[in-house]
């Protein structure tokens, strides 16, 4: 497998894996999950939630593999040549937009209590 | 960037699936009691059944942790302990996030009892009045769990204090979490205090059909 190849799948998979921590993480932040995935699948992505940490902790190490590889990989172009598709301007800013999702997701069930006041509005 | 977007496409479906899976698999209703905003036939029922422990679950049934709260204690008790005539429950929804009424049958069947009575409390009251009952300002109590021994009995406006408790919220004592075997086994205990099983409980049955 490409180097380049291996910096997008890591890269992808830290994007992925966020997007998902952050759907668990604003489980609550209105009656979307169960309007969308009805009562079961609101309890099924609630019982998600202990392994929020895990999820954002495997997406955080794949970031930075990606992170680390393809600031490697510039390197090793500048000193050698490139053998192989020299990492392009694409590939940090996605990078940096996966970092961004990443920090996102961590605060996602926290914000959510910022964004969302549970109280019924009658009595607010 | 095409790899990137497929790994978030396969990332999405993990998080979606099995929630679609799960949900074909839905029973069938079950009927709720709209409450007035004085809470008249939740004290009444509640004082109906002095000498049996009392269970009081304050929910939103659009929340998903909430739901996840009442599927745990379905099965750490519910499934356990059978249709104890005993041991009573009131579910009451309020409309925390959204809510409404049409959410209140589908969340009502994730316990599955008969000695259990959901109701539906528009104005979301309960939560206030429990608030108070607690000494608490400006923390509205909704995914909350208390048990009441069999001598609670509600004479105020308010709930009566719990005798034990369990939430799901942010602000609250935190080793008061909600963990359905601990709650269970409090249940148990409660139990013990309790007149023995008797043959039939006609207040409960009818809050079954």
């Amino acid at each position: 497998m490409l180097e380049s190849k291996k910096i997008i799948a890591s890269g992808g998979g830290a994007v992925g894996l966020s997007m998902f921590a952050s759907f668990i993480g604003l489980c609550c932040i209105g009656p979307w999950t169960v309007a969308l995935l009805g009562v079961s699948g609101a309890v099924s992505m609630a019982r998600w939630q202990p392994f929020r940490p895990y999820i954002l902790a495997v997406a955080g190490t794949m970031l930075a593999w990606a992170f680390w590889r393809t600031y490697r990989l510039r390197r090793v172009c500048l000193a050698e040549g490139c053998t192989d598709k020299r990492p392009g301007t694409a590939m940090y800013v996605s990078l940096s937009l996966s970092a961004v999702l990443l920090v996102l997701a961590m605060f996602a069930e926290r914000l959510q209590w910022v964004l969302v006041d549970a109280t019924p509005p009658g009595l607010r | 960037m095409f790899k990137s977007t497929l790994a978030l496409v396969i990332g999405a479906s993990l998080a979606v699936l099995p929630p679609l899976v799960a949900r074909s698999a839905e029973p069938s209703g079950k009927s709720y009691v709209v409450l007035e905003r004085n809470l008249g036939q939740l004290r009444a029922d509640f004082n109906a059944n002095v000498g049996k422990v009392r269970m009081l679950y304050i929910v939103g049934p659009t929340c998903g942790i909430c739901l996840r709260g009442l599927s745990d204690l379905q099965e750490a008790l519910y499934s356990k302990k059978g249709n104890d005539p005993r041991m009573i429950t009131y579910v009451v929804h309020v409309p925390t996030l959204g809510a409404r009424e049409v959410n209140v049958a589908p969340a009502s069947r994730l316990i599955s009892n008969a000695h259990t009575t959901q109701y539906w409390e528009e104005t979301g009251i309960t939560g206030k009045l429990m608030e108070e009952t607690l000494g608490l300002t400006d923390r509205y109590i909704w995914d909350f769990y208390a048990i009441y021994g069999p001598t609670a009995v509600w004479s105020d406006e308010r709930p009566p204090v719990p005798d034990f408790y369990q939430h799901q919220l942010q602000g609250l004592p935190p080793e008061k979490r909600l963990q359905a075997d601990a709650f269970a086994a409090k249940v148990s205990e409660f139990l013990a205090q309790a007149a023995a099983p008797a043959n039939t409980s006609a207040n409960a049955t009818r809050k079954s059909e």
